[in-house]
């Protein structure tokens, strides 16, 4: 384990085991703090972490070893410490887990430290923040309709099987690396198989040099899964304000996060909120998003999915998380059937940047037209689709071919979706982009069919000629 | 067995609660352990408190206070291998019946029965890039499967669900793939009707049934979807291709929920508990394709949910659907228009099988769902009897002509080959004939099969469907050399002079339009 080296005390023997709670009875004088890092005594790597206590020698801990590990009367020693993990430029293109341990057979993590995953950041300027850029993100629906501020948070909000994770894997690849950033990705509560292919497509781009990836995956107790965001955001920490870097930090996912949260609060039996939520939903969110702060030096850009359990945005997760982000993009059900993808619905996605003085002139004019000609393309269709586009005025037609055009050219083919498409994937530039829409909405390509606009990158790059 | 138990250490039931038990002693107790009686009845330490532990008891008539229970040493073991096969085992992997076959015996491999095995990590796995043969076009080529995908079988009662997975079964059998059939919580005619189907299409073989009737203990209940993953392992281990069948998910989680709400757990929502999530997600993870190193098996998935709501909203569902590749949505009402497998395509997904598809089949995948996707909103207008455009037409046609070719209620199983040349004769001319529709297909479906099996004029088209780099409209030009003897084998019953006249002049119009919808090509 990773706190060997420290000195172990004898503490207690084990009294009672439901679930992944333990209840230590201690023996000795010594009161071990909340968030204490304990060990069976023969066996080391069987962690218990001490969550609360029912009376004054009797300890409630969390299992984070499998139930049968343990049985009662077993001799439980303290190590004084926390859960730490290793930080450092060793942790850089590499796989761990919780407790800094590889998951990805290149041996032992070098690391100048370990970390305690619960250190709180040094906060005497939390409420100074940098000055805004916009991070590029090179898909043209999110950088046209929802920009993402550097060193904010970006939400990719969807219920099953609309393609949050494909998302997430294309930003990854895209948000350009710029010298002195580095890339973190915490797997809170997902899929094995998602974690492989991520891991395998960040090694054959090359981009695992510069990531360090933490996984808990749903196979791990939700002890396991909940404390690998905090194990995460410490690594982040690190390298905000030790390492020197800009860090991307990217969450997949954040309803996980919250859902282990609740597992193991009626495992406490604890009160349990609406829909059987955990009473503490809104603190542990709260506390997991403040500390992916950017400092006045640093910027922590972060990206999470959440996952929307049945397409119902009034979850209270979800409801809980979108007031800690700055851009939140809306996946669609009913866009993805049409085989629009990404399946951005830009009238549910927001983003707090979308004003003149952020986007610039141009950007700002280009995204209100647009907006406001898909809004009448939203009017004209139920007319279209009862009597035709023929019966539309002239007018009404150029507006409903335009916003056709529109909506057809913001999707686009995918680096990291290429061996399931076979199309090869484009990154646009915020500047192209932007002069493209002003060119669909002032009707410079009014005779082309729509279906041109369709997967493809910059108009240019696809050979349209007006 | 006796030999096996910690004698040393016994404990006694104090409170029966149904099959809840407290019994006091059994110090070195662990959770997960199998402790056993005098008589050799089971159960399971379920949770351990400062005086007592609680044991779920495995046995079907009721303890009562007083008896005694050892800890099984050994773990209680189970034994598997070769000579599984062909067999019906009990949730804690007992051989039930052997229904005469399967006698073999090919060493003994014995593993601990453990009830909480944790899937195996990133380092272990390897992508999903082969596919998992169905037999049936409509999921081979709409809605591919990989091996070691988890897909997701979902519908409402008396919607072809059953059908289809005992076809899914028996054709594992021809494809070499060992297949295990957990029936949990089912009736007992359910399964012996299982067992039944197998032995008569000779699949029984092949196949090895973990069954916990819906008589047994609840505790029992609750333990066969592990026992068949221990299976499935232990073959994929050995480097074999493993479809494992968990009939249904749903019951399942009815049990979950009854122990946990009779041994006093808070119950979550729906009042399921707190983790079911979890519960499920994490024995379904130890499916999946493993590397060289774990002896590149795969484990193939196939959940079951059956459900009598329409929506997705309720919590099994869900959890389900957040936890798989992907789902088969079958659907009463395209079971009731005699469609089989009765799978609605725009609402089932597979987010990992189409990477298994070659270039040929991803497009004419492509190809196909783009008009199956027309097709319903061209089917409400054809409604309103205003005059359809040509394009309108020939989406009306084509979609009728792949329902009824990817309809496989009269015919077995497919091969991957067959599916391609059968679906990729809707874009070549051979159905451009007006009088070649439904029925057409009706009276010539099988000489067509045959032909296209056969066909001498054909072998090219055949052999290129496994090609890597060629594209679907090289197969389409490869075709074309086969439709005259298509011809020949489907026009012996009719008058051919007189109709074909007819239809070069009719038919010219939606052969103009046909660039319109097009056959999906990659630049």
């Amino acid at each position: 384990m990773t706190k060997k080296d420290k000195e172990l005390r004898f503490l207690g023997r084990v009294k009672s085991i439901t679930g992944q709670i333990v209840r230590i009875s201690c023996e000795t004088d010594y009161r071990p703090a909340i968030r204490e890092l304990l060990l069976a005594e023969d066996d080391h790597d069987t962690c218990m972490e001490v969550y609360s206590y029912s009376d004054d020698h009797t300890i409630n801990a969390l299992l984070l070893s499998p139930v049968d590990s343990v049985s009662r009367y077993t001799r439980v020693v303290t190590t004084g410490g926390q859960i730490s993990i290793p930080v450092g430029k060793g942790v850089l293109g590499r796989v761990m887990n919780l407790y800094g341990q590889p998951q990805d057979e290149k041996g032992i993590i070098k690391a100048r430290e370990l970390r305690s995953i619960y250190t709180e950041a040094d906060d005497t300027d939390k409420l100074r923040s940098s000055e805004l850029r916009i991070q590029e993100t090179g898909i043209k629906v999110i950088d046209f309709f929802t920009p993402l501020p550097r060193g904010g948070k970006l939400g990719i909000i969807g219920g099953a099987g609309v393609g949050k994770t494909v998302l997430l894997t294309e930003l990854m690849h895209n948000i350009q690396q710029e010298k002195n950033t580095i890339s973190i990705f915490a797997g809170i509560g997902e899929r094995i198989r998602e974690g492989h292919e991520l891991w395998k497509i960040l090694e054959d781009s090359g981009l695992i040099e510069k990531t360090a990836m933490i996984m808990g995956n749903v196979n791990e107790n939700a002890a396991v899964r909940f404390r690998v965001a905090w194990a995460a955001s410490a690594l982040a920490e690190y390298f905000r304000d030790d390492g020197n870097k800009d860090v991307l930090f990217f969450v997949d996912n954040m309803f996980r996060f919250a859902q282990a949260g609740g597992e193991l609060s009626t495992l406490l039996d604890n009160i349990p909120s609406e829909f059987g939520y955990q009473p503490t939903l809104q603190t542990e969110v709260a506390q997991f998003e403040n500390r992916l702060k950017s400092t006045a030096d640093r910027y922590i850009t972060s990206v999470q999915t959440i996952y929307v359990p049945s397409d119902e945005l009034t979850n209270p997760v979800v409801t809980t998380t979108i007031p800690h982000l700055d851009a939140a993009v809306v996946l669609s059900r009913d866009v993805a059937q049409e085989g629009r993808l990404p399946a951005i619905d830009p009238f549910r996605s927001q983003s707090s940047i979308v004003t003149k003085e952020d986007l610039g002139e141009m950007h700002y004019v280009a995204v209100t037209k647009a907006t406001e000609l898909l809004n009448q393309f939203n009017r004209l269709n139920r007319i279209v689709s009862i009597v035709g586009e023929e019966e539309l005025s002239v007018e009404n037609r150029k507006i409903y071919r335009r916003a056709q055009q529109i909506i057809n050219y913001m999707t686009q083919p995918f680096f990291s979706a290429e061996i399931h498409t076979g199309r090869s994937g484009v990154f646009v530039k915020r500047e192209e982009l932007v002069k493209d829409v002003c060119d669909i909405v002032t009707g410079n390509f009014e005779d082309l069919p729509p279906e041109k606009f369709k997967f493809i990158g910059t108009i240019k790059g696809a050979g349209i000629e007006k | 067995m006796m030999e096996n138990l910690i004698k040393k250490e016994v404990g006694y039931v104090t409170k029966v609660n149904s099959y809840l038990l407290s019994i006091k002693g059994l110090p070195s107790a662990r959770i997960n352990d199998i402790i056993v009686d005098e008589e050799g009845r089971k159960a399971v330490v379920h949770s351990l408190l400062p005086g007592s532990i609680e044991a779920l008891f495995l046995d079907n008539k009721p303890a009562s206070p007083g008896i005694e229970f050892f800890i099984d040493s050994e773990g209680s073991r189970i034994h598997i291998g070769e000579h599984l096969k062909g067999k019906v085992l009990n949730a804690l992997g007992e051989v039930v019946s052997d229904n005469g076959i399967g006698k073999r015996y090919k060493g003994n491999f014995s593993e601990k029965l453990s009830f909480d095995k944790k899937a195996r990590d990133i380092d272990s796995r390897s992508f999903i890039d082969r596919q998992l043969v169905t037999g049936f076009a409509l999921v081979d080529i709409t809605l591919p499967i990989g091996k070691g995908q988890r897909e997701l079988i979902y519908g409402p009662i008396h919607s072809g669900k059953n059908d289809f997975l005992r076809d899914v079964a028996i054709n594992q059998k021809e494809l070499q793939n060992i297949c295990i059939y957990a029936a949990i919580g089912k009736p007992v005619n359910f399964t012996s009707g299982l067992i039944k189907v197998l032995e008569e299409n000779d699949a029984m073989d092949n196949t090895i049934i973990v069954s916990a009737l819906s008589d047994e203990s609840a505790p029992m209940i609750s333990i066969a979807p592990s026992t068949a993953f221990l299976i499935a392992e232990h073959f994929c281990n050995q480097g074999k291709d493993v479809v494992l069948i968990l009939d249904d998910l749903g019951i399942h989680a009815k049990y979950l929920r009854e122990i946990a709400l009779l041994s006093n757990q808070f119950p979550g929502r729906e009042s399921y508990p707190g983790d079911m999530f979890y519960r499920h997600a994490s024995l379904m993870e130890r499916s999946g394709s493993f590397n060289d190193k774990q002896g590149n098996g795969t484990i193939t998935l196939l959940p079951v949910l059956e459900t009598d709501m329409e929506g997705f909203t309720n919590m099994i569902p869900t959890n389900l659907m957040g936890s798989t590749d992907g789902h088969l949505l079958f659907s009463k009402e395209i079971h009731a228009e005699g469609f089989k497998p009765a799978i609605s395509v725009l609402q089932s997904v597979t987010r990992v099988g189409h990477a298994t598809h070659n270039k040929i089949q991803r497009e004419l995948s492509t190809s196909i769902i783009n008009i199956l996707s027309e097709y319903p909103r061209q089917q409400e207008y054809s409604r309103f009897g205003t005059q359809l455009s040509s394009h309108a037409r020939d989406i009306l046609k084509r979609g009728r002509i792949i329902s009824e070719l990817m309809n496989q209620k009269n015919i077995g199983f497919l091969s991957l080959t067959t599916q391609i040349l059968l679906l990729a004769l809707v874009f070549t001319r051979f159905f451009e004939p007006e009088d070649r529709d439904l029925d057409f297909i009706g009276f010539e479906r099988e000489n067509i099969i045959k032909t296209l099996e056969e066909g001498k004029s054909l072998a090219g088209a055949r052999e290129m469907t496994s090609s890597k780099d060629l594209g679907f409209s090289d197969l389409l030009i490869e075709l074309e050399k086969g439709i005259n003897e298509l011809e020949v084998a489907t026009g012996k019953n009719k008058d051919s002079s007189s109709s074909s006249n007819i239809v070069k002049e009719k038919d010219k119009e939606p052969v103009e339009d046909d660039k319109d919808i097009g056959v999906a090509e990659e630049e």
